[in-house]
């Protein structure tokens, strides 16, 4: 005889957690996802499935507040029904949470009792789970809102009335769907519950004797990798982004090889040194992963003789079989610059390897800005998608006004090198407010041959630090090519550029 | 560029070498000529990687120039070794069309490791170098590019190769050349509206026989 218990937990969080919180797990354990203790995981639906398994094997979540445990064969453990039921009902209510909790012979009947019953923990005894069911309102058997009111609309509010209606009419009437959710709460027909598996976080580890040497180290990496990797090939996915940790045993109290304090044997906590990284393309070759982690390493201080190494996915993807790549020259290239960002972006840091944006903006200085080549924190994907596309309309709408005929439209012509801060430069002028007539540069007085502009840049007044600029582009004597701008509010002179 | 590539061996810059562009001072030319190659070698594919030590590289232009957002990988060091281990693993990459790095006071053993590394990667190796640093180099091709004067005697009587008066602009000498003996120096004009070079006619060619050397 099927019992299944129902727990309604109505107080749950709605942010998912996405990875562990991997600095609490210890090396040597396999880590779950989320812990009953673990004050950084959300309650949410998932982790306390988790929390559920130990009151039975099979774990179903049904929507998004409540969970389905087929308790048969558990009864034994716990020492009887009520005994399980209470000892749910307290272990989540622990948490400050609202918790209803129901036993009976089918699923259906369950969540009709753990929701809609006046009290929040309900034993049916076997055999009459249909008399509980029959005095609860229509609703409860899980059916949508539409054919609910089309139910009181023919004044049907009761799962009593439901049930002396003849069922074949039923169907056409108000849907299959309510008779198939009448049937499954009655036991008239199965309803199958699938069980909740946690995701799994891919991870190894090896340990090994304290060493400080490089070598030893490094082949210490080499094989987790390669472990990982194994992993990773198993599974079919390729990784984002990876958390290395490496656990040292701090120097100073070191003797011998065995960590002690003092006279005490007393074990230190060992010191944890983590760096993570990202790669432009998910991947699962040991080689990249190896090489990458290697260029970390050389910048890496560790505090003590390292003796146990983790690699963590912080980050995955489906990744298909990449054979195809070696004969698609271009996916090959594409790779080829991957590779070389990647490279590029452990040792210089993602912030340093970057492409230009260019943005619709009339001040210089502002009219362009970096952004990091990799795509870099995967947790903000979401705000980041609406951030790009914020930031690429205008920067669409800015590269438009660049691709019409090569030119940018909207500005004059730019420099090729720009001096960030603008240096300020005496410079004489024929007439006030008019081009520049010669510049004190390189500390002599330098005549200018040929001046283009005046080109006025303005930037809106509301903004705190608006900019009034007269731009020029000038030739010096000896041939050099500058840009110079005038503030008008001051009317001071700036070199803010070299042409060629 | 076509007057430029008439005066180089094998008609053009070598690609997997290392061609170094000396000036002394920024505004002479040398970024507006390394843009022009590099936008000439991506025509084909691939990126070109600028590796900004001084910051002061300013993307809006590059791209008035013809050189798009999407074949620009710019990489920003602090550091003189980071620099030069970044030009290195750019030179490496074969995606890689064309490398623009400014990298003064390069040692030969380093000049030469880049110059292995243009090898394997078949880019094209462009370093920016002030032109006081004259050690013997072990680049392809080497080049030192001035504005020319305004007054000078050097901008009479030019024509180029359409018959029309020019007003040149730089003054490219080469140094260096690893096969065969250097031309003879040239003045050229990077115009933006016709983006040409433009040779001399000859006989103005051989009349200046000394270019007019900038003593810093």
């Amino acid at each position: 005889m099927k019992r299944i218990l129902a727990l309604y937990l109505p107080d749950l969080s709605d942010d998912r957690p996405r990875h562990p919180h991997v600095a609490s797990l210890e090396p040597g354990t396999e880590p779950r996802s989320c812990d009953a203790g673990d004050a950084h995981a959300g309650r949410t639906l998932e982790s306390s499935a988790v929390q559920a398994g130990r009151f039975a094997p099979i774990v179903h979540l049904e929507g998004s507040d409540t969970l389905l445990l087929d308790i048969t064969g558990c009864q034994r453990l716990f020492k009887g029904e009520a005994n399980l039921l209470h000892q749910a009902v307290d272990a989540f209510g622990h948490q400050a949470q609202t918790v209803r909790g129901a036993i009976t012979d089918t699923p259906g009947a369950a969540w009709a009792l753990a929701h809609a019953h006046a009290e929040s923990a309900v034993l049916v005894p076997p055999g009459q789970g249909t008399a509980w069911l029959t005095p609860l309102p229509v609703w409860a058997l899980r059916i949508d809102e539409q054919t609910v009111a089309t139910l009181s609309a023919v004044g049907v509010e009761k799962i009593e009335t439901l049930c002396h209606l003849p069922r074949g009419s039923l169907g056409p009437r108000f849907g299959d769907e309510l008779v198939q959710r009448l049937e499954q709460a009655l036991g008239e027909r199965p309803e199958l519950l699938t069980p909740y598996r946690p995701p799994t976080v891919l991870h190894s580890y090896l340990r090994f004797a304290p060493t400080d040497r490089r070598e030893v180290i490094d082949e210490a990496v080499r094989r987790t990798v390669e472990m990982f990797c194994d992993r990773l090939d198993r599974a079919a996915l390729g990784v984002r982004q990876v958390l290395v940790t490496f656990h040292c045993t701090p120097r100073c109290h070191c003797t011998g090889g065995q960590a002690t304090s003092g006279t005490r044997r007393e074990p230190i906590a060992a010191d944890r040194v983590t760096f993570e990284f990202a790669t432009s393309r998910a991947t699962r070759s040991a080689d990249r992963l190896g090489a990458l982690i290697a260029t970390k390493l050389n910048d890496l201080r560790l505090p003590g003789p390292a003796e146990v190494v983790q690699v963590w996915a912080r980050h995955t993807e489906k990744l298909d079989d990449w054979q195809d790549e070696l004969f698609d020259t271009d996916r090959r290239d594409g790779a080829d610059v991957a590779d070389l960002v990647d490279r590029l972006s452990a040792r210089l840091g993602a912030d340093s390897v970057v492409r230009p944006q260019l943005l619709s903006e009339h001040q210089p200085e502002l009219a362009y800005r970096y952004v990091p080549f990799i795509d870099g924190d995967t947790d903000r994907k979401p705000s980041k998608r609406r951030s790009a596309k914020r930031s690429g309309a205008a920067a669409y709408k800015a590269e438009r006004e660049v691709s019409r005929d090569g030119t940018i439209l909207a500005a004059g012509e730019r420099p090729l090198q720009l001096r960030s801060p603008p240096l300020e430069v005496r410079v004489v002028a024929l007439v006030p407010e008019g081009p520049p007539g010669s510049i004190h540069l390189d500390g002599r007085a330098q005549r200018i041959v040929q001046c283009c502009g005046p080109e006025r840049v303005e930037t809106g007044w509301w903004r705190a630090d608006h900019v009034r600029r007269d731009y020029y582009r000038a030739t010096t004597e000896s041939g050099v090519c500058l840009w110079l701008f005038r503030r008008r509010d001051s009317g001071r002179w700036f070199l803010h550029g070299w042409f060629h | 560029m076509p007057a430029l590539d008439a005066s180089l061996p094998h008609g053009g810059l070598p690609a997997g070498a290392i061609t170094e562009l000396l000036s002394h001072q920024p505004g002479s030319g040398v970024m507006s000529l390394a843009i022009r190659c590099a936008r000439q070698a991506v025509r084909t594919g691939g990126v070109v990687a600028v590796v900004d030590t001084r910051n002061n590289f300013y993307p809006p232009g590059a791209v008035q120039l013809g050189l798009a957002v999407e074949q620009l990988l710019i990489i920003r060091t602090r550091r003189p070794a980071e620099a030069f281990w970044a030009v290195d693993q750019a030179l490496r990459c074969s995606a890689v069309a064309a490398v623009l790095a400014y990298l003064p006071h390069l040692e030969q053993a380093r000049a030469r490791r880049l110059q292995l590394s243009a090898e394997t990667g078949g880019g094209l190796g462009l370093l920016l170098q002030p032109a006081t640093d004259l050690r013997p180099s072990f680049a392809g091709i080497r080049m030192q590019i001035e504005p020319v004067a305004a007054d000078g005697s050097v901008a009479e009587g030019l024509i180029d190769h359409a018959g029309r008066p020019l007003r040149p602009q730089h003054l490219i000498t080469l140094l260096t050349v690893r096969e065969g003996m250097p031309a003879e120096p040239f003045v050229i004009c990077l115009n933006d509206e016709t983006d040409s070079g433009a040779l001399p006619s000859r006989s103005v060619g051989r009349s200046t026989e000394a270019p007019p050397r900038r003593i810093a």
